[in-house]
């Protein structure tokens, strides 16, 4: 009896996947060979809560781009798996690929990326965009481009940021910032060049304060950061954390007295999301793609929002524009390769060679920063925006924010510009 | 006993305690050698991949398979130990520049060490609450990677380790590396097997059954128990030296607390208490982990579901229904199987 | 000295956390000797359920709550019906890793139907305000977690010490094949420790949404549960408030005075330091039942 029912369920579990199968077959009449680009993303493990959105923005306008004809009538193509955060699989899943002869990997987050930095460069493999953008993985520069500016540097545009108004606003005395965030490499990212800026520019990084990775209550570490005189807090950390700490500025009585400014992980609608208005009062973020949020009438925001509706039936949010723009950065990048080189031209350091090209160039629907890209420098955004949560609604704090670079000392000798 | 194959009688003592006892088993072992070591040549660099990832997971399982399938001693530590495995054989190549081959039983040793300190609460933990301890050592080891051992580990940013030489021959691409894995995994576990049959092995077991009655019949429980940590986090260690050294790089996200459980959760998959479960569980566990990858991305394509993201949800279900299924179908694990078509084999004609 | 007694109430408010969370996994070993890994997937799932009536389908309130605790109830009677009875006279572990399995079932669930948005309890369970007493804050959602674990642990205390069922549900975990032979229904009462699991669950998926938003981030807290119900002693109700508390404020204390010496590292390894060398002292964890062994 048991074993009947058991051989009938497995047998209708083998029937159904084995008509996915059939159904799934591509039937693909297309005259051009494809251009495949290869991707290792953590949709289900600790970047579970954001990534997803991202990546089905970027899977959303490669299905776009088939649909209007390919790249110059050549179909494109993702081929992607999926690690929930587990190294033992990105490892299989980069094997795999390198097998398949892949030249062009997308990445989704920093450990992945700050892992595979020395065998990408030994594989010859090109990482365009990398969203996790933790400075290791880009000083040296190897192979691996990230989305946008590195956690360093947007930490050090803040400061910049929070410099001018302090000089503006004719306080006395130095300022002084201090960081929240977990103790792993995303969580510590914006210490030490962070210092190092912090010295250049007259601002004091009076150190961090660590949080466990799902904090429950944060109240020593605000108080700490108090008793040290922090006239900023910024926080570097995932939304979790920001949650708890925002709810206990408000319960300690400091929220509006001690500004706090986080980073486009840890977005103001995100925060909107989890604990609503009253909480997220006054904070701050930094973003270098446009918040849908805000800039509604944006007609880029508004080309996302159908795309999304067409695919999803749902409005695009912040991280699928994020998604969106990168993804079109790289269609871009591939046609001009093509252009170049032609299909069998699409080899990793052809690819790389292309990037140089890039010169304060704006996506097609011109969804953020530019990108702009020089010798040596792996980050593709110089500017940054930043959002304001005020009265439950986001928006502007500020314009454009020029992005300091900051870099180790001893590599200086690889970059154009100082700062 | 287990039963012999028709006419097959054992006329020494040392047949009788041989492991390969007949002329079949040994032409299917030497074939299982041979099969082993020219496959890979024919295998593409996933699999071998796979395949080394697999092997190292498998000298850490027989590890776990020693400490919970041999001694009952739950352990909710093992990344950690294997961790400290790695960590121990990445510094000592990296900072003295010894040779991976001298590292790898230090990296062994380290690790059994740091299980021996663990293994101290043995002395008066038993069952369900050694989880305490153990799960305690795997985040004392993050905190001595990431805190106190700063200056040398780099902390969060993690640690190079240079690809194995030998003889002025680097083991730096798959095929020559999965040798190196498969010559360890047979070594560490035709040791692992032989050690179950000594003195020592039958004291664990005495200990696994019932450690009072181990006790009253003269085996010194203590000194048993962390020798059963000791010997498995020797295991650990190896397996974690042989897959930093194979990644190349490490920090102490390559190590997370999920897979803790995963080792213990795949051993009783595969079954406790015969090294053959570790094998199976190791297999199970990564190519569990393969398929559903080549499984999900039809599901998305077809369930037509807007709300959530279908792929990354499928992935998870598909894994954890699966070893539903296996663990309600057996929950003695596969070696169970094993056992019952290695039995019915030899009662080939009357395998009732 | 206000430092000091803010800590405290910090680590308080940490520990009566997973001290609920780890109520679930106390009731379960008490009657099926199963130790329950499940219950981060079970709070994903119990939060989202809640979630769904209150917001997503816009109920009236009195409905809603009675709607999450039926789903709750429901998933609670078929996570025992369909994964656990099978393995009912089977190795111990087996169940115990498919408690695992379930975990991951479940946080699946929630990306299938969900996704991986984070999502806002309504205001009025979120409980804004602070209260102010001599310059200290005490979160108001707090003074709620404290009256509503008391409450819980109360009931649960006076149904396993004075009800029939659980009287029956003390035989079964005593002895299974007695139990059957004084005539209790041994599945039944299995099945009604599942259901009482789920709803402690749902009560700790509440506060712990309420603090940090429901996202699937939040079943970490579980492992904790896990383990303050290991350190309190796996069948003591109090003994997992007493270990959720000394967890929690050692967290807190530890985060506030030896973070800047000792690394931020500290906050998160101090309470496993102490649960380390606890096992020397108390290896039943503070209030285990010490078994006594014959042969």
């Amino acid at each position: 009896m048991k074993n009947n029912i058991i051989r009938s369920v497995l047998s209708v579990f083998i029937f159904i996947l084995c008509a996915f199968t059939v159904a799934c077959t591509p039937k693909e009449e297309t005259t051009k060979p494809a251009v495949i680009h290869y991707g290792i993303v953590d949709l289900t493990g600790a970047y579970g809560t954001l990534v997803p959105d991202l990546w089905e923005g970027m899977l959303d306008y490669y299905k776009l781009v088939n649909e209007e004809g390919g790249i110059d009538g050549y179909p494109v193509k993702l081929i992607w798996g999926e690690t929930g955060n587990m190294m033992a699989r990105t490892w299989s899943h980069y094997k795999r690929y390198k097998r398949a002869g892949a030249q062009l990997l997308w990445l989704a987050s920093s450990p992945d990326g700050e892992a595979l930095k020395r065998t990408l460069v030994k594989d010859e493999i090109f990482c365009p965009l990398n969203y996790g953008q933790s400075d290791p993985q880009i000083y040296p520069p190897a192979w691996i481009y990230i989305d946008g500016p590195s956690y360093g540097d947007g930490f050090a545009a803040f400061l910049r940021m929070a410099k001018e108004q302090w000089d503006k606003e004719g306080k006395k005395g130095t300022m002084k910032v201090g960081i929240i965030g977990p103790d792993t490499a995303y969580g510590r990212a914006a210490l030490e060049p962070g210092q190092r800026f912090g010295k250049k520019i007259g601002v004091d990084v009076i150190g961090q304060e660590y949080t466990p990775v799902i904090p429950i209550d944060l109240t020593p570490q605000v108080l700490r950061l108090k008793n040290k005189g922090a006239d900023w807090i910024w926080l570097q950390g995932l939304s979790q954390i920001a949650t708890v700490f925002m709810k206990n500025m408000h319960s300690l009585g400091l929220q509006g007295k001690i500004p706090v400014a986080g980073f486009w992980w840890v977005s103001g609608a995100d925060m909107l999301r989890r604990i609503g208005p009253d909480f997220s009062e006054g904070y701050i973020f930094d973003s270098y793609n446009y918040m849908p949020q805000v800039e509604k009438d944006h007609p880029g925001v508004k080309k996302c929002n159908e795309m999304r509706l067409k695919y999803h039936q749902k409005e695009a949010n912040e991280v699928y524009v994020r998604g969106v723009r990168a993804a079109q950065f790289v269609m871009e990048l591939a046609r001009r390769t093509l252009g170049k080189y032609g299909h069998e031209g699409l080899t990793a350091k052809n690819y790389m060679g292309m990037m140089d090209t890039f010169k304060d160039w704006k996506t097609p629907w011109d969804l953020g920063a530019p990108f702009h890209i020089t010798p040596n420098d792996r980050r593709t955004a110089k500017k940054l925006l930043f959002y304001q949560v005020k009265d439950g609604n986001l928006v502007r704090y500020s314009d454009w924010v020029d992005i300091p670079h900051i870099y180790p000392e001893n590599m200086s000798h690889l970059f154009e510009n100082n700062l | 006993m287990k039963g012999r194959p028709c006419g097959v009688f054992d006329v020494k003592y040392s047949q009788d305690r041989a492991i390969l006892r007949t002329k079949t088993h040994w032409t299917l072992f030497i074939g299982f050698l041979i099969l082993l070591f020219t496959l890979p040549l024919f295998l593409n660099t996933h699999l071998l991949s796979m395949g080394i990832i697999i092997g190292t997971t498998m000298i850490a399982m027989f590890g776990v398979q020693i400490m919970v399938g041999y001694t009952y001693q739950i352990t909710l530590g093992h990344a950690g130990f294997v961790g400290f495995g790695a960590y121990v054989s990445a510094l000592l190549t990296h900072h003295l520049g010894w040779n991976f081959f001298f590292a790898l039983p230090l990296a062994g040793l380290g690790a059994a060490a740091y299980g021996l300190i663990i293994g101290t609460s043995t002395l008066r933990c038993k069952g369900l609450y050694m989880v305490i301890p153990t799960f305690s050592a795997h985040f004392i080891f993050f905190y001595l990677v990431n805190e106190v051992f700063k200056k040398w580990t780099f902390g969060t940013e993690g640690i190079e380790c240079a690809s194995p030489v030998f003889f002025g021959f680097t083991f730096d691409n798959d095929l020559s590396y999965f040798y190196l894995v498969a010559t360890m995994t047979l070594i560490v576990g035709i040791g692992a097997k032989n050690l179950m049959r000594t003195k020592c092995g039958r004291a664990f077991v005495a200990i696994r059954d019932n450690d009072v009655a181990a006790e009253v019949m003269g085996i010194n429980i203590f000194r048993y128990k962390l020798l059963s940590f000791a010997v498995g986090n020797f295991c650990a260690g190896i397996g974690g030296a042989l897959w930093a050294h194979y990644v190349t790089y490490i920090n102490t996200e390559f190590f997370p607390v999920l897979d803790t459980i995963y080792y213990v959760a795949f051993l009783v998959v595969g079954g406790m208490g015969s090294i053959m479960g570790a094998v199976f569980g190791a297999l199970f566990w990564r190519f569990l982990g393969e398929g559903v990858n080549y499984v999900a991305p039809f599901l998305d394509a077809v369930l037509p579901l807007s709300a959530g993201n279908v792929i990354s949800s499928m992935g998870l279900i598909l894994f954890s229904i699966v070893t539903i299924f296996f663990l309600i179908r057996e929950p003695r694990g596969i070696a169970h199987w094993w056992e019952l078509f290695k039995q019915s084999y030899r009662l080939h004609p009357f395998n009732y | 000295m206000i430092t000091f007694v803010q800590l405290l109430i910090s680590g308080i408010a940490i520990g009566l956390i997973y001290a609920l969370a780890a109520l679930g996994v106390v009731v379960v070993y008490k009657a099926t000797k199963v130790l329950n890994l499940a219950p981060g997937g079970l709070l994903l799932i119990c939060a989202y359920l809640a979630w769904m009536f209150l917001v997503q389908l816009g109920l009236p309130i009195p409905i809603a709550i009675a709607a999450a605790i039926g789903a709750s109830a429901i998933i609670g009677w078929s996570v025992e019906r369909f994964t656990l009875r099978p393995l009912i006279g089977q190795p111990i572990l087996a169940s115990i890793v498919l408690t695992n399995m379930i975990w991951f079932f479940f946080r699946g669930s929630t990306f299938l139907f969900w996704g991986g948005n984070p999502r806002m309890f309504p205001k009025w369970l979120a409980g804004s305000s602070t209260l102010f007493i001599g310059g200290i804050g005490i979160p108001q959602i707090m003074i709620w977690c404290i009256v509503i674990s008391v409450l819980t642990i109360t009931a649960l205390m006076i149904y396993f010490k004075f009800t029939r069922s659980g009287l029956a549900m003390r035989v079964t975990a005593e002895d299974v094949i007695v139990a059957e032979n004084l005539g209790i229904n041994v599945t039944r009462v299995f099945s009604n420790t599942w259901i009482i699991c789920l709803l402690l669950f749902l009560i700790t998926a509440y506060f712990v949404g309420a603090i940090q938003g429901v996202s699937q981030d939040l079943d970490f807290i579980g492992v904790y549960g896990v383990i303050v119900a290991l350190l309190g002693g796996l069948e003591s109700f109090p003994g997992a408030i007493i270990a959720g508390l000394v967890i929690g404020i050692v967290q807190s204390l530890a985060g506030g005075y030896l973070a800047g010496v000792l690394g931020g590292g500290i906050a998160e390894t101090a309470p496993f330091m102490v649960m380390f060398f606890t096992s020397f002292w108390r290896p039943y964890g503070f209030f285990g039942l010490e078994r006594i062994e014959r042969i």
